[in-house]
Formats: structure tokens, sequence, C-alpha cells
């Protein structure tokens, strides 16, 4: 075997990995060649002083909140996700969106619609904003449904009228049919 | 078991299990490559929550152990390539090499480690990596080539390249058949 060949096999062969074949390959080429006899020699002088380093070690401590970090991140990113989702304006997120700052959001100032519905009980109005949003997003994951419902009444969340205007401009023909019959059935309720 | 069978789509609880059984062992090869605590923790848990938002991808022959640890590997990976100039430091910085004349004692040890340590920081990114793989975790070529996408004998070439810069700059502190003390 040639010098380069039997140089990658010194690691294999002092943690005995090789097969017998190869062991004694690499021993009767090592008797004959004094470079690689040195490398040998160099190599194990080397892991031994590397086994002097004590091995990373773990406390309790470092794995005690550990799984809540990992669940921290997850729902970190599938906030982010969300976020970046409702913030695409794709028309149907839009047209939810809109439906949601109309009517579940008191802070915000559309008198004439929050007065045709403050007498809604607010547990049947969340319902059917969850059956609109289903609507829209297409989805019937309740876990998304909720997470970008969550995302909607975040306190830090607020639109601007030109948000609204977006919004509005964003949102297609068969949407506006859509909300429009979802709005009479909400408010047929109310009535 | 290891494998998909542990751990169905929207199975939370599963998930959390999974998690608590095999932290420990991916949170140490995070820290054994990028040698710092807080780091190789959030690297660790970064590839768990990783592997929760891939899950729709999670093949059936890979077992979850494996799939997570090739994930943490590459983030470590990453991070090393990242930060590899704010890490490098002289060897002569952290410890002096009069010091290896003396008798050994505990605070010796201690620098010494971190000599060695500081070697293994400086090797280049890919290089630490196969040479972790290969000494820390005991893996064998074929599997550290296929954890990283590269060939086996690459990864063969990364290790006797890590293996021939350490001899050089540990050179002050070993000597062919005993350590110098």
């Amino acid at each position: 075997m040639k010098c380069a060949r039997i140089r990658l096999m010194i690691d294999d062969h002092i943690k005995n990995n090789l097969s017998p074949s190869d062991a004694a390959a690499v021993d009767h080429h090592i008797r004959s060649c004094p470079e690689c006899a040195a490398e040998l020699a160099s190599h194990e002088a080397l892991l031994s002083l590397l086994h002097t380093e004590p091995d990373s070690q773990l406390s309790r401590e470092d794995l005690a909140d550990f799984l809540p970090g990992v669940w921290q991140k997850i729902e970190s990113r599938r906030r982010a996700s969300i976020r970046q989702r409702v913030f695409k304006f794709v028309p149907a997120v839009a047209a939810a969106l809109i439906f949601s700052m109309i009517f579940l959001r008191p802070s915000l100032n559309v008198t004439d619609h929050q007065a045709g519905i403050s007498d809604v009980d607010s547990s049947s109005l969340l319902a059917s904003y969850n059956e609109l949003l289903v609507t829209f997003l297409g989805s019937e994951d309740s876990e998304y449904v909720e997470a970008v419902a969550a995302e909607v009444f975040a306190p830090s969340y607020t639109l601007s009228g030109d948000d609204l205007d977006y919004y509005l401009q964003q949102i297609g023909d068969e949407d506006l049919k859509l909300i429009d019959e979802k709005l009479d059935q909400l408010l047929g309720k109310a009535g | 078991m290891d494998g998909l069978n542990e751990f169905t789509i929207d199975d939370d609880r599963s998930f959390s299990r999974l998690v608590d059984k095999y932290k420990e062992r991916i949170l140490l090869v995070a820290l054994r490559i990028v040698r710092n605590k807080d780091e190789a923790k959030d690297l660790a848990q970064e590839a768990f929550a990783s592997a929760y938002r891939s899950r729709s991808s999670f093949r059936g022959e890979s077992g979850f152990y494996t799939w997570v640890y090739k994930i943490v590997v590459n983030l470590a990976i990453n991070y090393i390539k990242r930060n590899r100039d704010r890490q490098a430091e002289s060897i002569d910085s952290v410890f002096s090499p009069v010091l290896q004349a003396a008798d050994p004692d505990p605070v010796e040890t201690a620098e010494l480690a971190k000599v060695i340590s500081k070697s293994i920081e400086n090797l280049p990114p890919r290089q630490r990596t196969v040479f972790v793989l290969r000494h820390y975790e005991e893996k064998p070529y074929a599997q550290i080539a296929e954890l990283l996408s590269i060939t086996e004998g690459a990864a063969k070439a990364n290790y006797f390249q890590a293996i021939q810069k350490l001899k050089h700059s540990l050179a002050p502190y070993i000597k062919e058949g005993n350590l110098i003390k």
C-alpha cells in the first residue's frame, strides 16, 4: 500500500477498527517505512494528549428548562409564520381581518357597524367569526385558525386607516359577496 | 423505538417525550462542536423546534434521534462558520507553554484543557466538526459523511487534516509516546 493510504488508516488502526487483513497490511508497511512509523507514533501521542482533556459535561440545571425552551421556539416561529402570511395581504385573509376589525375590536372607530351589533352575544359572535375565518383561510385546522385569531387580536396589533383602505382594495368580488352574506347572517342573529 | 412510530403528527405529548429522551445527547454533541454552553443549548433547542416544524417531511426510515442529530450538527457547523473570526484566538493567549515543564496539578490540567479546546476551536469549521464527530462522538466515517452530506473520502481527509493541524498546534505539549510534563 502507498503511504497516503496507510496514513488515512492509522487512526482506525490505533482504535482497532481495521479488519485483520488491513491491520496486518498497516503493520507490515510501518515496519519498513520510517515516515509512516513516525506518523503512527505522533498520532498516538496526540490522542494521548487529547484524552487528558475532560469531556464536556452537562449539569441538571442545563437540562431543567430545556423542553420549555423548545416549545417557546416552536411558538415563536409559528407566530412569525402566521404574521407573515397575514401580512401577505392574501385577499381572503384580508377579508377576515376586515371582518374581525369591524366587529370584534371595540377600539376601531366604525361606529355604524358597532352600533348594529352592540347587543350581539360575544360567544356567538366569536363562533361566527371563527366560522368565517375557517372559510377564508380554507383550513379547518383549528389550531391554525385560533393562532391567526390570536395574532389578529393581539394587543400590539393596530390597524391604521391606510391599512384598512389597503385591505378593502385587496378583497375580491367573491370574498365581498361572502362577507356580505355572513354579515347578513350575523346581524340577523343579532336582531 | 426511535422512529416514526414514536412520533405522530400533531401529537405534542409524544414530541415532548422524545425531546426529554434525547435532549442530553443532542445538547452534548452541540456543546462538543461549538464549545459554548449557552450557544449549544440554543442550537439544540432550535434543532428540536426545526424537527417539529418540518414533521410533515419525516421519513419513516430515519429515526427521530438521527434526524434531530443531523439538524443539530449542521446548525452547529453553520454557527462556527458565522462566528469563526470571533472565536479565533491564539493558543499563547490562553496558556503559556512555560507551564509545560512544571509538575502536573489540577490548575495545570485545566490550563492544558483550555489549550486543547482552543486548538480544536481554531480548526476550520468542517475539519472541526468531522474531528468532533469522529473523536468524541466515535461516529464511523460513513455516518459522518451522511450527516454532513459529503463523501466518505472527504470525511477521512477532513479528519486527517484536523489531526495534522492539531499535531502542529499542540506540538509544544506533546512528544512521541509521552506528554511533555
